[in-house]
């Protein structure tokens, strides 16, 4: 019994349906709607996959650029932002293919840590919270991206098991299965880096 | 005693587990430290994870992002676009708007000049074309730092918008009610089966017009003189036309061009109920005093009703899977349809011309503005078009147009929006009262100074994950504050956070989470206020 979270902000399902056929029809207006809506959320899911801010940014874009050229094909009724989310799932592998492994991008992260912390009075709190982040996200960024995308759509954006199915294209019970794998993974690397056992 | 696997707990953490899963598991779970430590540890990680794995690029990111989408999308679109002159009265040259994106990526004001000139004003017009002057300024302080607004423009405007007498149907002398009603029946069978067909006329170019090209900066002269940037092609700015529509506006007479003047009498009113009927699916208006008439919404009966409709409407789906809308005006790449023009002058319900309004071909994106005397023109192939006109402090209006070979004219008067309270869907959430600042003991000020910086962040995002973040830090501070005021502030910081994450992102966990914190808090919680807002959220919760 799943229960679908409803986010405020989101469309319910006949408004988003009205959006999408009249996107589909060219109406631009009812596009630039459609971005509006979902933006945060691609956002999310973007910086979550790609932990930098020019990376999403510029993944997020291309996100909704690919889902307007594609729109014709969607089908009307069905919910939206999993289908967007795939878009951007599917992007995301493309650019961990072409990059593997990237060393600058583990500095972003901390640079832009550093800057939402910049007016912090505590020092030696700051980098022990940054720190931590840090090695969390070295550790998440070891995990396979089938692990990393279950995870962000979980834990970051909040999708039920349901949507990230959708989403992904896989059955509900191999996103349970997926979810608590990932999970055992990511605590076992953040503990070979910290030491820590809690 | 046999433990809960992995998988079920974190199926539990995350409230997937089915009824009977979810009373077993808990039924466990009460007996269970080791079980209910895995548990923790998994919410604990998640928590951590989503704090890690979230970066708020800002409210100027997101205000500016649709607009960053379209340009992409336009962007791809390059090199098909050899053509793009004098078609639209307001698109600029492609260098020029490429030069003028580039800079604008570093000014805000720059890019709100930008976003109220050109093509883009009509696209995300709609956001600001129905509100009211007080509403415009606060959907404008969203997107947009409130400083960069020509305030008298908007003032020049706001005189304009505040003399009308707002009618939803407008009375209208007899014979300019009979030639509207005769314009609008003109259209309003072909309409019916003809609004879906706009969408396939054959794609062509038109001839270059060059008596047109050099009509249209005529047209613009008024504004075009105060206007920013290179291209003669977006010469009105709204708010700089706005400021000679106010002089002119209050006294009719002074509008350039007697042939203004008479085309005002014959103006075509274009109310509301009588166009949603007269252009089928293509109409998509809001009733005056509708604070939502940004989301363009087309009304369920002509959907429903339309027997053509699903039809056309999946072929059109294929049509712009191949061929992206934003291509631009598609006249560009078109070869050998004629092309003709519409033109007309745009006006209020008083008759006074309305410069700076964006007139669209909406079918096509193309865009003109309004000169001084309310006047434009647009250029399109020959066929069915939908013109949509809007200006800010009006409501939009649409309309059916043929354009043939030529010269066709077609004049448009703009209903007022009705000063309204700004609906709370479109205004931030006041923000909540200010409260003194706590004095925290020295043990916990460090602390709290973090979870309440947390707080605030959370507080703009609004996302869920920022106020699961933010209840994390007062979590730790109510772990080392558990007496006293200082203890009461805590809990209540957390309930706060807690609840506001469930309101926000509504999950079992979270409706658990914001249980537990609102708990605590009523344990120590002194009557008052606080207090009773905490026990009408338990309830609400526990309703759910």
């Amino acid at each position: 019994m799943n229960r679908e979270p409803q986010r405020k902000g989101t469309v319910e399902p006949g408004e988003e349906a009205a959006l999408v056929a009249a996107a589909q029809g060219g109406d631009e207006r009812a596009f630039a709607e459609i971005v509006r809506r979902y933006q945060r959320g691609v956002y999310r899911v973007a910086y979550g996959l790609t932990r930098n801010a020019a990376d999403a940014d510029d993944l997020a874009q291309e996100t909704f650029v690919r889902a307007y050229q594609a729109i014709g094909r969607f089908r009307v009724g069905e919910p939206l932002f999993p289908w967007l989310a795939r878009i951007a799932v599917n992007l995301a592998y493309s650019l961990f293919r072409r990059r593997r492994r990237r060393p600058e991008a583990e500095l972003e992260p901390l640079i832009e840590a550093g800057r939402q912390w910049a007016d912090g009075e505590d020092p030696a709190e700051e980098v022990a919270g940054r720190e931590h982040d840090r090695k969390l996200q070295e550790a998440f960024a070891e995990l396979t991206p089938e692990h990393q995308t279950v995870l962000v759509l979980r834990v970051v954006q909040d999708l039920s098991y349901e949507e990230i199915a959708r989403t992904l294209e896989i059955p509900t019970g191999t996103v349970m299965s997926r979810l608590s794998r990932a999970r055992a993974e990511l605590r076992g690397r953040l503990h070979e880096r910290t030491g820590e056992t809690g | 005693m046999k433990h809960l696997s992995e998988s079920t707990l974190s199926a539990f953490a995350d409230g997937a587990l089915d009824s009977v899963g979810r009373s077993a598991a808990e039924r466990h779970l009460a007996e269970c430290d080791a079980c209910r430590a895995a548990l923790a540890a998994i919410e604990a990680d998640g928590r951590a994870l989503a704090a890690a794995l979230v970066h708020d690029p800002g409210e100027e990111y997101f205000a500016s992002f649709a607009e960053r989408v379209q340009e992409r999308i336009r962007g791809q679109a390059t090199g098909a676009r050899e053509a793009d002159t004098g078609v639209a009265a307001a698109k600029a040259p492609r260098p020029a708007r490429a030069a003028a994106a580039r800079e604008s990526s570093e000014s805000p004001l720059a890019t709100l000049a930008r976003w109220l000139t050109g093509p883009r004003v009509a696209w995300v017009g709609a956001a600001a074309a129905v509100v009211a002057v007080a509403g415009l300024v606060v959907v404008l302080a969203r997107e947009r730092p409130l400083e960069t607004l020509r305030k008298d423009s908007i003032a020049g405007r706001a005189d304009q918008v505040a003399k009308e007498e707002v009618r939803p149907a407008p009375a209208r002398e007899a014979p300019s009610a009979q030639d509207g009603v005769r314009q609008v029946d003109r259209f309003r069978g072909e309409s019916d089966e003809r609004a879906q067909s706009f969408m396939f006329s054959e794609p062509g170019a038109p001839t270059q017009d060059a008596g047109v090209a050099e009509r249209k900066p005529a047209e613009l002269e008024g504004p075009a003189g105060a206007a920013p940037g290179p291209s003669p092609g977006t010469a009105a700015t709204p708010p700089d036309a706005a400021k000679p529509a106010a002089e002119a506006g209050a006294k009719p007479e002074a509008a350039p061009g007697s042939a203004s003047e008479m085309r005002r009498g014959q103006g075509e009113d274009i109310p509301v109920r009588d166009t949603r009927e007269a252009l089928g699916p293509a109409a998509q208006i809001a009733p005056p005093g509708v604070p939502k008439a940004r989301l363009v919404k087309p009304p369920p009966r002509p959907l429903a009703g339309e027997p053509a409709a699903p039809a056309p409407l999946a072929e059109s789906a294929g049509t712009f899977a191949a061929t992206p809308l934003a291509e631009g005006s598609r006249g560009d790449e078109r070869a050998g349809a004629p092309a003709g023009q519409v033109c007309g002058v745009v006006s209020d319900t008083q008759g006074r011309p309305l410069a700076g309004a964006q007139v669209a071909l909406a079918d096509l994106a193309v865009v003109a503005v309004t000169g001084a005397d309310g006047r434009y023109c647009i250029e399109g192939p020959a066929g069915e078009h939908t013109l949509s006109v809007m200006a800010i402090g009006f409501a939009e209006a649409r309309a059916a147009v043929s354009i043939g070979a030529g010269r066709s004219e077609r004049d448009v008067t703009l209903s007022a929006v009705p000063v309204l309270k700004p609906d709370s869907a479109w205004v931030a959430p006041a923000a909540p009262k200010p409260r003194p600042p706590f004095p925290w003991p020295p043990s916990a000020r460090t602390l709290a100074a973090m979870a309440e910086r947390a707080m605030r962040e959370a507080q703009r995002s609004k996302t869920a994950a920022d106020y699961d973040g933010a209840a994390r830090q007062w979590e730790r501070v109510a772990a080392i504050e558990r007496e006293g005021p200082a203890a009461v502030e805590a809990r209540r910081q957390l309930s706060e956070a807690r609840f506001r994450a469930w309101q926000t992102a509504p999950t079992r966990q979270r409706a658990v989470n914001a249980l537990s914190a609102l708990g605590a808090y009523l344990r120590l919680a002194p009557a008052g206020p606080d207090r009773d807002l905490a026990r009408r959220r338990l309830q609400q919760l526990q309703r759910q």
